[in-house]
């Protein structure tokens, strides 16, 4: 069976088309830059916990924990709201590509040296953040979902973190 | 709506007969169900796939995955990590299903004379079957619980076993014997369960953490063990295998394979070793991951407004300690797709 040859107007069409829904379905990377962690920052100081489960990725870091399971990511973000974790007052101290040995900022351990290997994208950065309710790494990255960097892991600096 | 029907049954029908010939198959899955492979990538846990050696399946809130096998059906409730892995016995291999998290409901298949029975159970508790159904749950602080609704299980921790009928019970504190049996009518619910396990673990996190401990060091003396017979056997049957050459020159070949056969069982003793340790390994590192690390989770966020807290350092303390000895102990073991 042959079928009729295409012509140049519709082919045309057709190719606008393709280029048009690979724009439209292709994620991209977000640029993770001081605005893009005040975007997170000003979830938290919301409360909106679950646009932040949204957001955080799995398996996710909590200082040198890696924790796998879908339901923690929403236990953790509701948790720090209850416990009036608001980030007023928080300023950005320092932006640090998560490369390299950045892993230690995080904990200098195998297991999370690996977890940067293998979980965190190329674009990964680490904010940290100093709030009136303590000090604090952000590590985001990733595809932008709803114009947000997703968060990888959470380290609070102000602890007993390994 | 018949024409649907038959096609459903027929689906149905293609998708057993598949899963009881080859590796596990999910035949439902809903929520938030997703597999874990053992690159530490993961993919939606849909419906006709199949599952493999070294993989988790985790379920989130609302998610709910059944797994068929030649073992039996497997059905995971919400909230849920349960791992496939590869055990052996007397040098057979056998499939080993591990509850790390949550509840799973097993309807296990009776197994054919002669044939090995898979492993069952939980991360602090193993259970012996014989063609029955039971439930296994695991809690937030890495208790066990085995409840049998028909055959009969027999539940061995540290050592000591318990068998159980149907309607029968028990329950499982890590690094501990299996408590008094008991009968029970209707089922526990896992969350009411769980969360008491999880409030008692608040209550005594230095406890409780010193039982995990209990459990991991059970696993790492096993590992340490395994290790030293498995190197000395490897070695030797190393060295004698690298002098068949020389005997096939001098005495020639029946000579050389008279005694390759001589020294192949020491090397199969190895290669049945190195499965019990990767095994052993798998185990612990599943506990290190959804016991160990969640019991951190949980305290980290409980004590978030008072890091200065005497409860709160004695755990971080003894959390440190467990998992440097963790680390030391199962470091050459573990690869980087564990993680």
């Amino acid at each position: 069976m042959k079928f009729p040859p295409v012509r140049r107007p519709a082919r045309a069409a057709i190719a606008a088309a393709v280029i048009a829904l690979a724009a439209f379905s292709c994620e991209s990377l977000v640029k993770v830059d001081e605005n893009e962690v005040d975007k997170v920052v000003a979830l938290v100081r919301a409360g909106d916990a679950a646009r932040l489960e949204k957001l955080t990725a799995l398996p996710f870091l909590l200082d040198g924990e890696i924790i796998a399971l879908p339901g923690d990511a929403g236990i953790l973000w509701r948790n720090l709201k209850a416990a009036g974790v608001t980030l007023a007052g928080t300023r950005l101290v320092r932006l640090t590509p998560a490369g390299g040995d950045a892993y230690k900022l995080f904990a200098d351990t195998w297991e999370v040296s690996v977890f940067f290997k293998k979980y965190v994208p190329p674009n990964g950065m680490i904010a940290e953040i100093r709030s009136d309710s303590g000090a604090y790494l952000l590590l985001l990255g990733g595809y932008a979902l709803d114009g947000y960097a997703r968060i990888i892991g959470l380290k609070i600096l102000d602890g007993g973190a390994p | 709506m018949r024409r649907t029907a038959a096609v459903l049954i027929l689906a149905t029908v293609i998708v057993s007969s598949l899963a009881a010939q080859s590796n596990p198959l999910i035949i439902y899955s809903e929520g938030e169900a997703l597999v874990q492979d053992a690159k530490g990538g993961r993919r939606s846990a849909a419906i006709g796939t199949f599952v493999y050696v070294d993989e988790t399946l985790i379920t989130g809130r609302g998610g709910r995955i059944q797994l068929q096998s030649r073992d039996g059906v497997f059905d995971m409730s919400e909230n849920t990590a349960f791992k496939l892995m590869q055990a052996q016995t007397k040098g057979k291999k056998q499939n080993a299903y591990v509850v790390a998290l949550g509840r799973v409901s097993m309807k296990m298949r009776k197994v054919a004379a002669g044939g090995t029975p898979p492993r069952l159970g939980s991360t602090t508790a193993a259970a012996g079957v014989k063609g029955t159904e039971l439930d296994v749950y695991e809690g937030a602080d890495g208790s066990s619980l085995i409840l049998v609704t028909e055959g009969e299980v027999e539940v061995e921790s540290q050592g000591k076993t318990v068998t159980l009928a149907a309607n029968e019970g028990v329950e499982v504190t890590p690094g501990r014997a299996p408590g008094a049996k008991y009968t029970f009518s209707e089922f526990i619910d896992y969350s009411k369960w769980n969360q008491n396990k999880l409030e008692e673990m608040m209550k005594d996190p230095v406890g409780s953490l010193k039982l995990v401990e209990a459990e991991l060091n059970g696993y790492m003396k096993k590992i340490e063990t395994m290790d030293v017979e498995y190197k000395e056997k490897i070695e030797w049957f190393k060295n004698e295998f690298s002098k068949l050459d020389e005997i096939e020159k001098t005495q020639g070949k029946e000579a050389r394979y008279k005694r390759y056969h001589e020294i192949s069982p020491i090397g199969n003793e190895a290669s049945y070793l190195a499965i019990d340790i990767r095994f052993q390994t798998i185990m612990a590192l599943s506990l290190r991951r959804f016991v160990l690390g969640r019991m951190y989770f949980f305290i980290k966020l409980k004590y978030i407004n008072n890091y200065s807290d005497k409860t709160y350092i004695a755990f971080m303390t003894e959390y440190r300690s467990i998992l440097q000895t963790f680390t030391t102990v199962t470091q050459s073991h573990v690869v980087d797709q564990d993680i």
